[in-house]
């Protein structure tokens, strides 16, 4: 057990590990996570819980997967009714505090912070209630999603950046003024909405697309292979994915990603300066990770919604007093392992009878032996749940109703051929998956709920006749609707 | 508008050829078929490649005969690996694929394992009885979500033959609400929409407001004579719904039935039946299907969506309706149970108020519709494209030579379920079948005997004929049997 120490959870969205210097992306400018990776432990095989916000970071307040709360999607997200990391460590003592983006149903003390500042949460306590559809089949294509990334990646501003500095500015505040008097290790939780779409970017971090030398992503101009899969060719609908129209463009998404990467990076360095300023670096334990990762052309795909590695996979870096500096682990890591992760870090008392799948971080030997990780969807641009079992080389996703996919990714790091329900070693993964959970219970139980608010929002004609959410707006910030 | 047609494929379950009012059948209330039968070409002789639903369908959605397939069995584990649906084709030369009802080319029992099917949206409802897998029964979601209905309290058990749900939460009415949803979906280039309505398959229970539309007295009986009991005695090994031929003006049964019973009634005839009251019901389903279909017509109409449009209506496969004193399906080959609808459109391109009574085969869709979209026919397919006919530029009265049908271990929901094996030969007068392994074989001269009543098969009379049948028979099914790869080198 380590000794109880100050905790700084760093939060990013839509970071994905690819875009990050440390995680061997020589084309990505991020110095300040480079630094941090270098002092210490790396986590190459991180993944998320679901590859969307709410549902990622209900898992990350709570230590569970999503089947185990029911917290499917954008329009039921955590509502604090479930034991968190964060409520448990408040009631021990423990000042936790949480500046930025939350993407809970809204602020309340049942989400279990001592305090919220700049809380961003689900649009009017609603959310992306069209994904609820999904349900019922009828989910609509979001005609926003494709301009989002192929109009709007270059030169320019969003309304998430401007709120990035205010989440910097106020967690820079709290460091230097408010950190010197807590008596007991504190929880200082700073979520940023980026790099998150658009990506577009003001000049002193963007670079012009033709910069942009490196090797472009897997698939990006075959995106017939992926769409074979059914579920894929379904969230290509949805998420009105196109055909990327050619290189220039892409490298203009790509330019635009890496820098929005940059900006948030030198947002981190920031707040990372101001904790070494209140010389606090020595006792305060810090951990970086993204809510989910990002397609980035990958598969000709955009955005996450899917199980792919770009998408489900997530940069995972701790630093700090007694964490081993420029370790790099390759075992399976999954974000249910943070909340134990900070409980132990902060001290707080474990649990009589801790039945939540997770494993503390500081159990490297646990954390070493285990050989496997697990996610799922049931959300935007499904039409069916979906669940991935990574273990070892293979990794499997389960689609209720459709055809599983098995990838080597020993062999084949970029999942470009899918091996097929009909290789034994699928057969072998889907009876671990089902030591889980039973796929097929659990999408029936996920559309139950899914059923249940679309009835309360007036059943799915009315909600389908609802304008359609782009992306959740920052506080003072109007929504932007199709 | 996009340049490649959209394709409107409805394919309904085990719809018999004498079921359109306007190609000769008095008694039957079709009006919509009947207009849309003025505004297309009409395929008069067409024939199923399987009188089973897996089978059949395995070979139209490929464009291959059941023996290159090896799609022979309802119930199946698996999709074999290698064969393409044409829906995969249409899909990845960028059509936006949908399907509304059955697929049924794996087992459907609980829900249906999808193979590569190029299906993006697939709102799948095998069959309208609760006894599917509720995550997986898109037509149940939309009873619940949408109607506010229990679909348990709306399938109660019910006899083989009764008065069913009401219209507006019939199956066949979600079809074309799930039909219009679908087309109504933005998207950029074209799209390819299968709906697989269950109806007018067994148990015969259409509304109680389409079944008062006919008079079971009125409607003439199936097609019997009683010497057809004796004569079906000697099959009654081969594998049949109706294991034993009654006769088809029996009493309907009374007694209520068990739930199981209720829902075994789909494939387990009764002990004995009244052939005006199961075709009264019979047409009543297939009326409403017409009502329906016409309704989606319209609505694609009024979005403008129908002149870029193909429109193709079909059956997999026919159905007895106490014809020789047989109820449902089987291993056999009568014309009830193998001749089937098919009529297609396309406004300004296809011929309009045509009728080809050229022999064609349910195989040749898939390379008609590949074709009619400018798309490559694969080699592989077998099917021969009607294209040609459609457009006018080839002769509407000759297509191919002869028709065969194919039922290989076909069915396991017989009570006589043994690995019957048939097959059936058609050249337009003559039609023989063969039971393989059996020495038992039919032999009809449609011509002289169009009710299929007297078996010339081992009649010393026509033992020439039968020999010259069995030769062209033979080499018409060794004709099915796809080569495999491709020759690359010379040994």
């Amino acid at each position: 057990m380590p000794r109880p120490a100050n905790l700084l959870f760093l939060l990013s969205d839509n970071h994905a590990r690819g875009y990050i210097g440390a995680y061997g992306n020589p084309l990505a400018r991020t110095p300040n996570l480079d630094a941090l990776a270098a002092r210490g432990t790396l986590y190459e095989n991180a993944y998320a819980a679901s590859p969307l916000c709410c549902p990622s970071r209900a898992a990350l307040a709570t230590g569970r997967y999503p089947h185990q709360t029911g917290y499917w999607d954008n329009a039921i997200p955590f509502d604090g009714s479930h034991e968190s990391w964060m409520r448990r460590a408040r009631d021990a003592g423990h000042t936790a505090i949480s500046m930025g983006k939350l993407h809970f149903r809204d602020s309340r003390p049942a989400n279990g912070f001592s305090q919220e500042r700049h809380a961003m949460h689900i649009l009017d306590g609603r959310g992306g209630v069209h994904m609820l559809l999904r349900a019922v089949g009828r989910e609509p294509v979001n005609e926003g999603q494709w301009p989002l990334y192929i109009g709007r990646s270059g030169v320019g501003t969003a309304p998430y950046q401007g709120f990035d500095k205010k989440v910097t500015a106020e967690a820079v505040g709290w460091l230097r003024d408010e950190a010197p008097q807590q008596e007991e290790p504190w929880a200082l939780f700073v979520s940023y909405p980026s790099a998150h779409p658009p990506f577009s970017v003001p000049e002193p971090y963007y670079r012009a697309a033709d910069e942009i030398a490196a090797s472009l992503p897997a698939d990006w101009d075959r995106p017939e292979v992926a769409a074979s899969h059914p579920a894929v060719r379904h969230l290509r609908h949805v998420m009105n994915i196109k055909a990327i129209p050619d290189e220039g463009a892409l490298r203009k998404v790509i330019a635009g990603y890496l820098a929005l990467c940059e900006h948030l990076d030198t947002e981190i360095g920031a707040v990372l300066g101001a904790l070494e300023a209140a010389g606090l670096t020595d006792d305060t334990r810090i951990v970086y990770t993204s809510d989910h990762g990002e397609m980035g052309g990958a598969h000709g795909l955009f955005g996450k919604f899917c199980l792919y590695e770009e998408s489900i996979g997530v940069p995972l870096i701790v630093a700090g007093p007694d964490i081993p500096a420029g370790q790099r682990v390759a075992a399976p890591v999954s974000h249910v392992d943070l909340a134990p992760t900070i409980e132990d870090a902060l001290g707080v008392a474990p649990m009589a009878k801790d039945d939540r799948p997770g494993i503390s971080l500081w159990r490297a030997d646990d954390i070493a032996a285990r050989d496997m990780a697990f996610a799922e969807y049931h959300a935007a641009g499904s039409s069916s749940g979906s669940f991935m079992l990574r273990e070892g080389r293979w990794k499997l996703i389960y689609h209720v109703g459709m055809p599983a996919q098995l990838f080597d990714l020993g062999a084949d790091p970029h999942e470009r051929h899918d091996l097929g329900p009909a290789h034994p070693e699928a057969s072998r993964l889907e009876a671990r998956l089902r030591e889980i959970c039973d796929p097929e219970a659990v999408d029936a139980r996920a559309k139950a709920d899914q059923r249940r608010w679309l009835d309360h929002y007036g059943g799915p004609d009315s909600v389908a006749a609802e304008p359609l959410l782009v992306y959740t707006p920052p506080p003072g910030s109007a929504a932007e609707m199709e | 508008m996009s340049e490649r047609p959209n394709i409107l494929w409805y394919c309904t379950d085990q719809q018999r050829h004498d079921t359109i009012g306007a190609l000769g059948n008095p008694h039957i209330n079709t009006p919509e078929l009947d207009a849309f039968c003025a505004r297309g070409t009409t395929f008069t002789n067409t024939y199923c490649q399987s009188p089973i639903c897996t089978p059949s369908r395995g070979s139209f959605l490929t464009g291959r005969y059941p023996a290159s397939t090896h799609i022979h069995r309802n119930g199946a584990a698996d999709f074999p690996r290698g064969e393409t649906l044409v829906t995969k084709m249409f899909a990845d030369a960028g059509y936006d694929c949908g399907l509304a009802g059955k697929l049924h080319l794996t087992s459907a029992k609980g829900f249906e394992k999808r193979t590569d099917d190029g299906y993006r949206a697939f709102h799948w409802s095998h069959h309208p009885a609760p006894d599917l897998d509720p995550a997986h029964h898109a037509y149940h979601r939309w009873l619940e979500d949408e109607k506010g209905v229990d679909p348990r309290e709306l399938y109660p058990p019910r006899g083989f033959c009764a008065a069913g749900v009401p219209a507006e939460l019939h199956q066949t009415t979600w079809v074309t609400e799930t039909a219009i949803r679908f087309v109504e979906e933005k998207r950029d280039g074209p799209w390819l929409l299968s709906l697989n309505p269950f109806d007018p398959h067994p148990p015969f229970d259409p509304p109680a407001s389409y079944l008062e539309r006919y008079d079971p007295a009125s409607l003439p009986p199936p097609l019997f004579r009683p010497e057809d009991i004796e004569r079906q005695k000697a099959f009654r090994a081969i594998t049949q719904q109706t294991v034993d031929a009654m006769d088809p003006r029996g009493a309907m049964p009374t007694a209520a039935l068990s739930e199981a019973e209720a829902r075994a009634s789909a494939y387990k005839p009764p002990e004995s039946f009244n052939g005006q009251e199961v075709k009264a019901a019979y047409y009543a389903m297939v009326e409403l299907i017409d009502h329906e279909f016409g309704r989606l017509l319209k609505a694609l109409d009024a979005m403008g969506e129908l002149d870029n449009t193909i429109v193709i209506f079909h059956s997999d496969h026919g159905e007895m309706l106490g014809d020789h004193g047989i109820l449902y399906k089987g291993c056999r080959f009568f014309e009830g149970l193998v001749h089937v609808p098919m009529i297609v459109s396309w406004p300004g391109r296809v011929g309009e108020n045509v009728r080809s009574d050229a022999l064609v085969e349910l195989v040749d869709i898939a390379p008609t519709l590949l074709e009619a979209a400018g798309l490559p026919v694969p080699s592989a397919m077998q099917g021969t494209s009607l294209w040609p006919i459609l457009t006018g530029a080839a002769d509407p009265a000759h297509h191919k030579p002869h028709v065969v049908c194919e039922f290989n271990d076909a069915l396991g929901s017989a009570s006589n379920a043994a690995s019957s094996h048939g097959s059936m030969y058609f050249d337009g007068r003559y039609k023989h079948i063969v039971y393989h392994g059996t020495g038992l074989g039919e032999l009809f001269d449609l011509e002289t005997d169009p009710g299929e009543f007297v078996n010339l098969f081992d009649d010393p009379a026509h033992a020439g004929l039968r020999a010259d049948l069995m030769r062209r028979h033979f080499d018409a099914m060794m004709g099915t049997s796809s080569a495999g790869a491709e020759r690359i080198s010379i040994y």
